[in-house]
């Protein structure tokens, strides 16, 4: 089904599209050449000044990496956002499967409330949730660990998870389980066999949503979290960087690129399905 | 192999009424087809007798086991349906195989049950592709194919070949015959096209608004029809509906109205006294309306009306007119060779014999 578009607003939409890439695009770029550009050049020159001389590889140097990975603890921050993330994505991901299949494809009587529960809880502001669930934490011992984290990470994430798999699981045609049925198979495994493999673009794509509002996220960290430096994200330590030692922006640059790459990675190895999955369930096949 | 029974099934989906009281007994090894338009509830009654909807009312059993609340896996049946509904991840091979694993076959076994079913349909080349890359009549063959590999007792059929373009159709029709005589299964067959009711069905089933209206044997139910509604569903083009009043002259009974007045042949109907002077239906299938110049019998007032031809469809093998007289209007289907033309008048026999009466009110046949 290609859209029918005549020649000028199909040019249009092209211009649209390259500037829109151009405004994402050149801040990345400008992070990692500055991030590869020694401390006093960061300093005194614009990072375009390499396109005076963009061959000349010797000019670059990844000693601000390593310090950056070893000395100043931001190791750690990384190592802590990775655990705060994958688990945070995975978590939320698998219970969202499990609901969206019972919400489209089982019956039972609560369905409607739970639904429009879910759809309610998406719209609720963060912030409200902050000092009941910080009061809660402080006396079941929970703040500043990563169980806290993951729990709350998978409230937050929960709602929007439920409503796009459910989409998604609701869109797969009915006899196609139906059929399962007959065949042998109990609702656990129509899950697993027929809804799963079928439902890897959806996922993908909440992974990566998922991935990257945990990872970037920083008021949700601070809130639950904290600072202290065992269990602080990268997020949490990157303004740290620019202001304890005075302003290093050539340790800033490179943390910041870490923290940009990881979830980039995460996207383009599943980008694929990316796009078949935000469509999914709003579209007819 | 084993025979189903329906014994005063209902279904509501809330208040609505999908199947009202179905009482059926499907004989083991038969054919059984469902007809109906679509809403008639003949879907549903699949559906209950697969165990994917629950009965409000009512008891199903297959063979002698009351199945009302056993799961659609335990039930030893397999249903065919309408999309094909197969697994899209999985290969032809696997498709068929899914229910076999998971009835935990041994492997083996699995294979050669895979292999022997697919043999039977002709798909042995296609057993290494995804359902993506098959044509429609493919799909349908895979689907059977997984419906006959489990040997189950019964299969269902949800209008299986209604996907199909009309050529592909009139072959699945034939070949689905041809494998329910070598299989010699139970089937329950629901279509909404009254010919794949009438070629495939050892008995019809007619549905309408939840109730079924006849069940017998295809030609049983086309020669005589239960009421009206039987009457114009099965046969095409369908049977002509006639408004009259039946009249006594003498001895002899009329159907009589605007541009017309035919003799009812004694001993066609057991007592219509209560009906004389009374409005009836007068019902005529089109193949019993023929030419004059073509009838091998007598041609007279009683039997033949001349007509307006409106228009002519030449299909080859016959010719459907469209007639009108008086104020009604019939089809007709006459030999090829009629020299009936457009906007011309025609002199045409009705086979009295052949012909049925309905009552006006209840629209029930009178016999």
């Amino acid at each position: 089904m290609k859209p029918n578009r005549g020649p000028v607003a199909g040019a249009v939409l092209n211009a649209f599209v390259i500037v829109a890439m151009l405004v994402w695009v050149i801040p990345t770029i400008a992070l990692l050449t500055a991030s590869v550009r020694p401390e006093k050049e960061v300093i005194a020159t614009g990072w375009w000044t390499v396109l005076n001389s963009p061959l000349k590889i010797t000019q670059h140097t990844l000693r601000d990496y390593r310090q950056v990975i070893s000395t100043q603890g931001s190791g750690i921050g990384f190592r802590n956002s990775f655990i705060i993330s994958s688990i945070g994505t995975i978590l939320p991901v698998v219970i969202a499967a499990l609901a969206a299949f019972g919400l489209a494809h089982l019956e039972s009587r609560a369905k409607t409330v739970s639904y429009a529960m879910t759809v309610c809880l998406a719209g609720t502001p963060l912030l409200m949730t902050f000092a009941p669930v910080l009061r809660a934490y402080n006396r079941l011992g929970l703040s500043g660990t990563f169980l806290g984290l993951w729990l709350a990470r998978m409230g937050y994430g929960l709602p929007f998870a439920v409503f796009m798999l459910s989409r998604f699981f609701g869109a797969l045609p009915k006899d196609v389980f139906e059929s399962s049925y007959i065949d042998g198979a109990s609702p656990s495994t129509a899950f697993f066999r027929v809804a799963l493999p079928l439902s890897v673009p959806a996922l993908a794509s909440l992974v990566i949503f998922q991935f990257l509002w945990v990872w970037n996220d920083l008021l949700v960290v601070l809130t639950y979290l904290g600072d202290a430096s065992d269990v602080s994200a990268v997020s949490t330590r990157l303004p740290g960087l620019a202001v304890f030692q005075g302003p290093s922006w050539h340790l800033l640059c490179s943390a910041g690129f870490i923290s940009v790459a990881v979830p980039l990675l995460v996207f383009f190895s599943l980008q694929k399905y990316f796009v078949r999955g935000i469509l999914a369930g709003f579209l007819l096949e | 192999m084993a025979k189903v029974v329906l014994d005063h099934v209902t279904k509501r989906f809330g208040n609505v009424i999908a199947v009202n009281d179905a009482c059926l007994e499907i004989k083991d090894k038969e054919f059984l087809v469902l007809v109906g338009p679509s809403g008639c509830g003949k879907s549903t009654t699949l559906r209950m007798v697969a165990g994917l909807e629950e009965i409000t009312e009512g008891n199903i059993y297959i063979g002698d086991t009351l199945v009302n609340d056993i799961p659609p896996k335990d039930r030893d049946i397999a249903m065919v349906f309408q999309n094909y509904a197969l697994y899209p991840h999985m290969d032809v091979y696997n498709n068929m195989a899914f229910g076999l694993k998971l009835r935990k076959y041994p492997k083996a076994e699995i294979d050669r049950l895979v292999k022997q079913a697919a043999q039977i349909l002709g798909i042995e080349n296609l057993l290494d592709r995804k359902p993506k890359a098959l044509s429609g009549g493919q799909r349908q063959r895979v689907a059977l194919g997984r419906a006959i590999v489990r040997e189950p007792k019964v299969f269902l059929m949800d209008e299986p070949l209604s996907n199909l373009d009309a050529k592909l159709r009139v072959v699945m029709r034939a070949e689905l015959s041809k494998l329910h005589m070598r299989l010699q299964t139970t089937v329950i067959y629901v279509t909404h096209d009254q010919t794949e009711a009438m070629t495939m069905g050892d008995r019809i089933v007619v549905m309408k608004d939840g109730l079924i209206q006849q069940v017998g044997a295809p030609l049983e139910i086309y020669d005589n029809p239960d009421n009206m509604f039987v009457a114009g569903f099965i046969g095409t083009p369908p049977m002509n509906f006639i408004d009259a009043v039946l009249v006594k002259e003498g001895d002899d009974l009329y159907v009589k109205g605007p541009g017309f007045k035919l003799k009812v042949p004694s001993g066609r109907f057991k007592d219509l006294g209560p009906y004389i002077d009374k409005e009836v239906v007068f019902g005529i299938r089109p193949e019993d309306i023929i030419d004059a110049e073509f009838y091998p019998g007598e041609v007279t007032d009683d039997n033949s009306i001349v007509a307006m031809v409106d228009v002519t469809e030449p299909l080859g093998s016959e010719v459907l007119v469209y007639l009108s007289f008086g104020e009604s209007m019939v089809t007709a289907k006459l030999d090829p060779h009629t020299r009936a033309e457009d906007g011309e008048n025609l002199k045409v026999v009705f086979a009295m014999h052949k012909m049925h009466l309905f009552d006006k009110d209840t629209e029930m046949v009178i016999r």
